[in-house]
């Protein structure tokens, strides 16, 4: 007898999701788990941090998620380097000698997805009007503000090695990306794959076609909102961001932002799941994601174990509790 | 970093079931052997083991640091020294405080061995084997104490002792090599422990099966009750006593001051109103067994002039007689006959007691106001001689008995020697056992025998012997139940007492002294039974007996005169001194006219009226044996008795056995010497005062009971069968739960109850076969263990569970239906792929239940 595991019961948008992923599976090899938390942090609504070695699919990814994305979403590439002006980033006022006046011209900001490659080389000023974009969704430039686009979604990368003439991003700041992941390499067989298959993968890049719809990412944002949350698993997201700041181990906790952003993103991760409720695996496959780049440790030895314990203990408590 | 402090705690906590526990259990009976053998001890072996265990656990505690052992244990030695010194100071002359100084010696040497056992058993593998072999040789050491090498001995002793030094080096051995590995697994040491188990089981009900005969004998031996094991007694199963027919020379005597029953003696010095208390013989060891060391009964004794009747068995008021003993007691000058009587309260029912040489019994009703304290009693004859006296070892300070003793020594230095005694009674009653053990008695005889002729100097010099005195004035030769066991094996345990220890009970001073005696070449015996002390300042003539008043002592045989006792048992004051020695003596009952005994034929409750077919009539002082008469028994006023409890009238039945007594004064005036004049003179139905209805023994009922008194194993059957039951029971504990947690999910109400009780279920039956969940989350769980194994879709119940967890959904019938079908898939498809061997073994992991409930304790 099969059972009724079919969970999809509201959500209409899980389909297009669904394809999004596998369009991107089939340039991204061996990175689903990344790939879910890229979408689940689109969904969510925010930005992400990839931090990794240069050349591991980072502006591969999100090339082919705005290649995915239908009706014109915009994609565009900042480098940053240490020279890099906001104004670079923003855009500035040009004169227009035929009206003579100054007009607007929109820097890269004005994007549907953004890729910032290496924002820890640019300098705190770049970086911090780059962050409050993200955060206020606007600029303001002189007595003018400028709305950025409705689906506006960064990809910030973060290179770890030639720590030289960079600036790295203090915690306040990262505290407003949803998440950082690390990219890392894939396995063996993955590898070989790619290395056999390069021209192929790369001419499905170029060939990709759009599966989903701008404003379809934004129903399914507001869908994912609505997805269920049982009182416990809230509890367990409370109880998670509470003992960070009780931890010995760890100097700066999680802040009630982290909190939101936590539940904003299981929302999202169990509609990627094709649910429309949280449960614990959600939260397992989210808390080092969502919460790690937020908090300091005191002890290097309290970075590898502390935010591992809490959770655990979470997830004792969630996988015995007696919901009748 | 916390995978080796978790080994390590596991490792602490292994140390501590498996190694410190059976060691605690191992020293526990060492230290009860212990107890048996040194007086010092004082019979407190659960305090110190306590002492010990409690060195033992903070041992192992204070250790596990990093705290310097040398300096630390140099500094408990010191300071238990310095503190000894301070309190054998104090002590000076007051005895409390001496036994306080020597308790705490016994503590500080057993704390302080327990600390040293439990640094070296967590600080060194190796250790467990100097622990083993310590314990084997201590083993061995108190096996040699006991003086017997037999196999029940050494399977009573040494089996435990080797299981456990097998054992003990084999777990400490593997928990080394968890250490040194940095693995741990408990299921390794629980296999082990398993086998050890079974292996152990195995061989004790093969050596209890192969010693049957043996252990059951030792089992009678004490009593079966350790707790009230007084060697000179021995215990009925319904509670009473009385002598015990074998008296080895076993370990201790343990006492107690309860009375067992009282007798008024007719004999009193002659002319005088001065009672002069007799010993109450109950039977005589004649036999001494070189073996065994054992004196023994002999019922081919010649002359045998033992009277042993069984007074329950003899009909009310009917008498006993048997003149033959008097006949081969041979002695017939100065003796007076000896009226006793004797009332029985915890004495057994079957037990005769009287003054050497009894001949005659007949049991008698208690009067009623004494049948609360007294169940049984009985009135007996002796012939005894008038030189006989309880007095000997000890004297009241009254001259009168010193003139006693005087004129009987007097009298006995003239009787004629013993050339004219039978030559088969001579030999018999002198024979001494040959062998070198009893060598140095034969020294000591000749050595007391050089300077007195007479058969009375020879036994008075043998008592000025025990009761010599050191130049500081105490006694050489003390009282003690607790007597100590020679050093060497199979030496003699009456001459260490006798050359060595010199402390002792009744039983030693008897056999040592009829040593001496037929070492001497002097005819004697030893009489077993109860010592008699006058005690009494208003009741002339009544005793009263209490449990350590059981005694044996010496019978010397003068020719013409017969036996007469001799007790050499130095300083037992406190037999002579038991509580309460003045009570009031039960009256005695009136004199009974008629006794009829026989079954009832038929009973009218209306009119109160039994006729019963009498066998047995008595009137006044005739006895009509085999009778066969129809008696009728007008009972509306009798008192109905049953093992000494009132019952009703109704409560009689066809066929039950009675006995009828009546004491009216208006049946006396009847005469005629034939029964049938006598029953047709007297009334129809004759009114009856007492009827004592006997509970007719069943043969078959007999045997049963014989048998079972036989079997008696309760010790071991009350200590072995919960202890084999517990095992069973923790053993199975597992599975037990497994079919709870079926249960409950059978008897869940609605489908949240029912998929979190498959869930229990499900989850706790995968953990017991191996699957744990650890930090996996139930999904992963399902999906990354179970299913690659078992290919159960574990994970759509999952799935299903985690839905109606927390989707906030009503849930469909559709869901229950699932759980149902789910619950006897996920079963039937373990049963499939695992073996029942391998499931039988996964069940026997009791720590992995225990992992499992703890893991869930903490929610």
């Amino acid at each position: 007898m099969e059972p009724n595991t079919n969970t999809n019961t509201q959500l209409v948008h899980t389909a297009m999701i669904e394809k999004l992923r596998e369009n991107i599976a089939k340039v991204i090899k061996g990175k689903s788990n990344q790939v879910d938390l890229v979408v689940t942090t689109l969904l969510a609504g925010g930005h992400i941090l990839m931090e990794d070695n240069p050349g591991t699919g980072k502006t591969v990814l999100a090339k082919t998620l705005a290649a995915s994305i239908g009706g014109n979403a915009v994609f565009k590439r900042i480098q940053f380097t240490p020279d890099l002006l906001p104004m670079d980033l923003l855009g500035s006022f040009v004169f227009d000698e035929k009206n003579t006046d100054f007009i607007f011209k929109k820097g890269p900001l004005f994007c549907n997805i953004l890729l910032a490659d290496e924002i820890n080389r640019a300098s705190p000023k770049v970086q911090s009007a780059l962050l409050e974009a993200m955060a206020e969704h606007q600029i303001t430039m002189g007595e003018k503000t400028y709305k950025l686009e409705d689906m506006f979604f960064t990809i910030a990368t973060q290179n770890p090695i030639e720590m030289e003439g960079t600036y790295p991003l203090p915690a306040a700041q990262l505290d407003r990306f949803f998440m950082k992941i690390y990219f890392g390499y894939v396995d063996e067989q993955t590898e070989l794959e790619i290395y056999s298959n390069y021209q192929n993968i790369h001419l499905q890049l170029t060939n990709l076609e759009s599966v989903i719809s701008l404003s379809d990412i934004l129903l399914a944002q507001q869908e994912a909102a609505l997805v269920n949350v049982h009182p416990e698993i809230i509890k367990g997201v409370s109880n998670i961001v509470r003992a960070t700041r009780e931890h010995p181990g760890i100097l700066l906790g999680a802040s009630p932002r982290a909190g939101i952003i936590f539940m904003k993103c299981l929302r999202a991760y169990a509609m990627l799941q094709q649910r429309n409720y949280v449960v614990e695996d959600d939260i397992k496959a989210l808390c080092m994601p969502v919460l790690e780049h937020r908090l300091e440790y005191k002890t290097k030895e309290a970075k590898e174990t502390a935010l591992g314990q809490i959770l655990q203990t979470e997830l004792t408590r969630l996988n015995g509790l007696k919901l009748i | 970093m916390k995978k080796i402090d978790n080994i390590r705690r596991k490792h602490r906590l292994a140390l501590l079931i498996f190694v410190l526990l059976p060691t605690i259990v191992v020293a526990a009976y060492l230290l009860w052997q212990a107890n048996s053998f040194f007086s010092i001890l004082r019979n407190q072996w659960p305090l110190q083991l306590l002492y010990f265990g409690t060195g033992l656990f903070i041992g192992n505690l204070v250790y596990s640091g990093r705290l310097r052992f040398v300096t630390s244990f140099i500094i408990l030695l010191l300071s238990f020294f310095l503190i000894y010194r301070f309190l054998d100071n104090l002590s000076l002359g007051e005895f409390d405080a001496f036994f306080i100084s020597k308790q705490f010696l016994v503590f500080a040497i057993l704390f302080a061995f327990g600390v040293f056992i439990g640094w070296g058993l967590l600080r060194y593998s190796f250790f467990a084997i100097i622990v083993a072999c310590f314990f084997f040789l201590l083993a061995i050491y108190l096996l040699s104490k006991t003086g017997e090498f037999t196999i029940e001995k050494i399977s009573y002793v040494l089996l435990p002792i080797i299981f456990y030094c097998v054992y003990l080096i084999f777990t400490s051995n593997e928990l080394a090599r968890f250490k040194e590995t940095k693995q741990f697994s408990w299921s390794v040491l629980n296999r082990r422990l398993f086998i050890f188990l079974i292996f152990v089981l195995l061989v004790g009900t093969t050596v209890v099966a192969l010693m049957k005969v043996q252990i059951k004998e030792t089992i009678e031996r004490y009593g079966g009750t350790p707790d009230d094991a007084n060697s000179m007694l021995k215990k009925n199963k319904d509670g009473s006593i009385q002598n015990d027919d074998k008296m080895g020379l076993t370990q201790s005597n343990k006492r107690s001051n309860d009375l067992v029953f009282c007798a008024y003696i007719d004999n009193f010095f002659e002319g005088t109103t001065y009672p002069n208390p007799l010993y109450l013989t109950s039977f005589y060891f004649t036999k001494f067994d070189t073996l065994t060391e054992t004196f023994e009964r002999d019922p081919a004794m010649p002359f045998k002039d033992e009277f042993t009747p069984i007074p329950d068995e003899i009909p009310l008021f009917s008498k006993v007689i048997d003149k033959t003993v008097l006949d081969s007691a041979i002695g017939d000058q100065f003796m007076h006959e000896v009226n006793i009587e004797l009332y029985k309260k915890k004495l057994s029912a079957d037990a005769f007691l009287a003054p050497s040489t009894a001949y005659e019994v007949q049991p008698i009703t208690v009067e009623k106001d004494f049948q609360d304290d007294y169940l049984y009693a009985y009135r007996a004859k002796s012939l005894v001689s008038k030189l006989n006296s309880a007095y000997f070892i000890y004297n009241s300070d009254d001259p009168m008995i010193a003139t006693f003793q005087e004129e009987r020594f007097k009298q006995l230095r003239n009787v004629a020697s013993y050339d004219r005694l039978d030559k088969r009674f001579f030999d018999y009653y002198t024979f001494f056992p040959s062998g070198r053990k009893y060598q140095n008695f034969k020294q000591l005889a000749d050595s007391l025998n050089k300077s007195n002729k007479n058969t009375i100097d020879k036994i008075l010099a043998i008592r000025d012997y025990f009761k010599q005195k050191n130049p500081l004035g105490e006694a050489v030769y003390t009282y003690s139940d607790n007597p100590g066991i020679p050093g060497l094996p199979g030496a003699s345990k009456l001459s260490t007492f006798m050359f060595e220890t010199k402390k002792a009970w009744c039983t030693f001073y008897a056999g040592s002294s009829l040593l001496l005696l037929r070492a001497m070449k002097i005819p004697s015996r030893i009489a077993v039974g109860f010592m008699t002390v006058d005690r009494s300042d208003n009741n002339k003539g009544w005793y009263w007996f209490y449990q350590d008043q059981a005694h044996a002592w010496v019978q010397v045989y003068f020719p013409d005169y017969g036996w007469l006792d001799f007790d050499f048992t130095t300083g037992n004051d406190e037999a002579q001194q038991s509580p309460a020695p003045d009570q009031t003596p039960p009256l005695q009952p009136p004199k009974a006219v008629v006794v009829a005994s026989g079954t009832i034929n038929s009973t009218d409750t209306l009119k109160s009226i039994a006729t019963i077919q009498a066998e047995h009539f008595i009137y006044k002082e005739n006895e009509f044996k085999k009778a066969n008469r129809l008696v009728s028994f007008d009972l509306s006023k009798s008192k109905i008795w049953k093992d000494s409890v009132s019952i009703k009238l109704a409560e009689l039945q066809v066929n039950d056995y009675i006995v009828g007594v009546s004491y009216d004064i208006k049946l006396v005036k009847y005469s005629g010497q034939h029964l049938d004049d006598i029953i047709k003179n007297l009334p129809s139905p004759i009114p009856v005062d007492e009827v004592y209805l006997k509970t007719k023994k069943d043969p078959k009922e007999n045997i049963a009971a014989e048998n079972n008194r036989r079997i008696r194993v309760p010790f071991l059957a009350q200590v072995l069968f919960p202890l084999i039951m517990l095992i069973l029971f923790i053993f199975f504990l597992p599975a037990i739960l497994l079919k709870v947690y079926a249960y409950r999910f059978k008897r869940s109400k609605n489908v949240q109850q029912r998929a979190y009780r498959l869930f229990r279920y499900t989850t706790y039956y995968l953990n017991q076969l191996g699957f744990y969940q650890q930090n996996a989350t139930l999904n992963e769980f399902a999906a990354q263990q179970v299913q690659p194994t078992l290919d159960n879709q574990y994970h759509f119940f999952t799935v299903v569970y985690q839905r109606i967890k927390f989707a906030n959904v009503e849930s469909s019938k559709n869901d229950d239906e699932f759980l149902q079908h789910y619950f006897s898939t996920f079963t039937q498809n373990i049963k499939d792929k695992i073996k029942w061997t391998k499931r039988f073994q996964h069940f026997l992991k009791l720590n992995r239940t225990l992992n499992y409930l703890i893991s869930y304790q903490n929610n």
